[in-house]
């Protein structure tokens, strides 16, 4: 650790302004989705709602978890296959030959574990099983919970244009077999991933000064990562 | 009766929360008796009290109805020969959206800040393709 003062803003303005941006994009996402939801409300002559009404609505809950769930399964995917998978001159990838779950020495658990390493890596047994998957594992998690959430609201908000056009609700089990779930899940997936696969590719090539996402401006294409 | 409600009621603040605000969205709630109640009293008045029926109907299903009859809403309501009262099967509520299943019709009405409204009545499902919409006596344009 270096010897320069702690100061909780600066130590955490990545967080903090990452955070910032989510509520600000969010709190936007609420506004323009309800100017919608009142235009096709008043386009078929029924009742425009509040924007508290709005925003615990199943409509603004599916936008929302649709987006979240494809978030969350890109960066699971994507901590998970990096662990066996490589992409040779990218600051994304491990250096060719070091893929796999890697030693205990490296990995710095159990009897090589360090002064200061978290007491469940020290742990040895299940602890620093758990805890050796507990990124993805909550990452996980977290999709899975989202995308059930896309799955439920997604079904209300899906009836009610259903029964506005005179047809017959859905049940969960047929919704989630449904081209509008489908179609919601898949223009997500499919966008994340895209993403991903483009930065690895781009990160071979193209730099960001400063950045630790980029390699060094002057570090040859060929190098695969920037740690050293 | 089946009251196959989902409402979409949340009760927590935002971020965190919105996740398990829409796993709550399947609770039931008291939606469904409201909506129940309101395609009862359109079906009793229909038949025996149209001027009462029409003050059940949304705005855009009452305009259209006074515009293909030509004629006030009272008058064109009994005209259109809509089923009575019968026992309700269903009752599906979803956001502002709702149906109702009775013996003789389906109903399908919306919500607006003076209650729930009938857009559409004397409906009926004639093919198994959920993907048709109900052919219906009344409804909006």
């Amino acid at each position: 650790m270096s010897n320069q003062r702690r100061r909780p803003l600066r130590d955490n303005s990545l967080s903090i302004v990452f955070g910032l941006l989510l509520l600000v994009t969010l709190a936007a996402q609420a506004v323009s989705g309800a100017a919608l939801y009142n235009e096709q409300a008043r386009t078929a002559g029924l009742q425009e709602i509040s924007f508290a009404r709005y925003l615990s609505s199943s409509q603004f809950a599916v936008d929302v978890a649709e987006n979240w769930q494809s978030e969350y399964l890109q960066f699971t995917l994507y901590i998970l296959l990096t662990v066996w998978l490589i992409q040779r001159g990218s600051s994304e990838s491990k250096k060719p030959g070091e893929s796999g779950r890697e030693s205990d020495e490296k990995q710095h658990v159990g009897p090589f574990a360090l002064p200061d390493s978290p007491r469940w890596a020290r742990a040895g047994g299940w602890r620093t099983a758990v805890y050796s998957h507990s990124l993805v594992s909550v990452m996980a998690v977290i999709f899975l919970l989202s995308w059930a959430a896309q799955a439920v609201a997604g079904r209300v908000a899906n009836n009610q244009d259903r029964m506005r056009n005179l047809l017959p609700p859905e049940g969960l089990a047929s919704y989630i077999g449904s081209a509008d779930f489908w179609s919601r899940t898949l223009q997500n997936w499919q966008s994340e991933l895209l993403a991903i696969a483009s930065m690895a590719v781009f990160a071979i090539y193209l730099r960001e000064r400063g950045s630790p996402e980029s390699k060094l401006v002057g570090a040859p294409h060929v190098e695969t990562s920037s740690d050293d | 009766m089946r009251h196959q409600v989902m409402t979409r009621r949340v009760h927590a603040p935002i971020a965190a929360g919105l996740l398990a605000l829409v796993a709550l969205s399947a609770c039931a709630s008291p939606e469904a008796d409201g909506v129940a109640a309101a395609a009862t009293r359109f079906a009793a008045f229909s038949a025996t009290a149209p001027d009462k029926a029409c003050l059940l109907l949304a705005p855009g299903t009452r305009r259209e109805l006074e515009d293909s009859s030509k004629s006030r809403c009272g008058k064109a309501l009994p005209e259109q020969k809509l089923p009575g009262s019968a026992r309700i099967t269903a009752v599906d509520v979803a956001g502002d959206s709702a149906r109702v299943v009775t013996a003789s019709q389906t109903l399908f009405l919306a919500r607006f800040d003076a209650g729930w409204k009938v857009t559409a009545a004397g409906c009926k499902q004639v093919t198994a393709d959920d993907a048709k919409p109900y052919t219906c006596l009344v409804k909006g344009s």
